[in-house]
């Protein structure tokens, strides 16, 4: 396989992991803004390099057509997974700058206007006609902070030894699989260790 | 009883999974009861014949302002769940609300619903997708479809070829083509799983 054949496998199975990750933990994670750039790259080739050159085989015409789909579908459930977690927490990412900063730029963009609106909007419908003495705490009123009280599949991806969880002693070994409360993995999944199923 | 108003109008929610008639009337009762409560609460303690360090007095004002928050909460559920469904309407029905539920809503919320529209829109032409598009998993490279519905004497276009739909006829395509379709409300999948 060629030098950027590999790399554009490598960057699926990154984007798969990321993309698992995402959609079982809580709190929004770093945007993979190289990967999903050179796989929109890629699947934008890939079609032309179809259409170009249109394969006669039926079958591998057929093989190679879903295997852009499934790309396609990867990458836009990656996009719309982050973008459904940012409207949901949307005044906690905003407000909190570690969170606000794993937004590409876009999504930062996407999160303003949408926290605009959906506050304009209310106060268009209620909260304006709400006397101002009685207005005390409404700025937290939907503020809907991530909740790291589920429970979440981790696989280990790296050998990290005897570990104290929440009081318990745990031993990770690149591939075990553990159920854990997410809200005490959060060192592990920032690095990368845990990856999410 | 102070709040049982709003509970009305959220029992609107309940019965109805998508997004019935806005409750004009519930939601105004509601934010009049609120004013009876505010002015209840002003009244006592402008007043200068009531003992404010009274505990009688002090649980008065706050019955009333507790009866005004409950109020609140709940007219502020009421609108969130219905931008919610609204929101995945858009979602799952694309860019124009479907005529059914179109005269469920608020003239504010066919705004919102407007300016969502743009906002999924600006970000979708940010990253190249549509993101409402391959909304599961591909299982098939071919869809086999039914057309329902044709727009004028105009051939379609599709990826690499451009035909003329006939209504009703079954045509086998790509996935992209097919759902494109689909969501123009011009076909429906057959043979789905």
């Amino acid at each position: 396989m060629s030098l950027e054949a590999t790399r554009i496998n490598d960057d699926k199975v990154e984007l798969m992991r990321a993309w698992s990750t995402e959609k079982f933990y809580p709190h929004i994670l770093p945007y993979k803004d190289n990967i999903v750039g050179r796989l929109q790259e890629e699947i934008e080739n890939a079609r032309n390099r179809l259409l170009e050159q249109p394969e006669t085989n039926l079958t591998t015409k057929t093989i190679k057509e879903l295997e852009i789909d499934r790309l396609r579908f990867l990458v836009i459930s990656y996009l719309r997974t982050r973008l459904l977690k940012i409207e949901k927490h949307v005044q906690y990412i905003i407000e909190t700058e570690e969170m606000f900063d794993r937004l590409s730029p876009g999504e930062q963009k996407f999160a303003k206007q949408y926290f605009e609106l959906q506050q304009a909007h209310l106060n268009t419908m209620f909260l304006g006609s709400i006397p101002d003495v009685l207005k005390a705490g409404d700025e937290d009123n939907l503020r809907v902070e991530p909740n790291l009280n589920t429970y979440v599949f981790c696989r280990v991806r790296e050998d990290l030894g005897q570990v104290d969880i929440e009081g318990e002693v745990v031993a990770l070994s690149t591939g075990d699989i553990y159920v854990l409360r997410s809200g005490s993995i959060t060192p592990y999944i920032e690095q990368e260790q845990f990856d999410l199923i | 009883m102070y709040g049982e108003k709003a509970i009305e109008v959220l029992k609107d929610l309940k019965h109805n999974e998508s997004v019935p008639i806005y409750n004009q009337v519930g939601v105004t009762s509601v934010m009049q009861e609120m004013d009876l409560l505010y002015l209840t609460i002003l009244k006592i303690n402008n007043s200068e014949e009531l003992d404010q360090s009274d505990p009688a007095i002090a649980t008065n004002v706050i019955t009333h302002y507790s009866g005004f928050m409950r109020n609140k909460r709940c007219i502020l559920a009421y609108l969130y769940e219905r931008i919610q469904r609204i929101k995945r309407l858009r979602w799952e029905c694309g860019v124009t609300l479907p005529t059914n539920i179109e005269p469920n809503l608020h003239q504010t919320e066919k705004g919102f619903f407007d300016k969502y529209d743009k906002l999924l829109g600006d970000y979708g032409a940010e990253v190249n997708f549509d993101l409402t598009s391959d909304s599961k998993p591909p299982k098939d490279a071919f869809i086999e479809i039914r057309i329902i519905k044709t727009e004028g004497e105009d051939d379609i276009v599709l990826e690499d070829r451009t035909i003329k739909l006939k209504k009703n006829h079954i045509y086998y395509m790509n996935r992209s083509d097919a759902e494109m379709l689909i969501n123009r409300g011009l076909a429906v999948q057959i043979n789905s799983r």
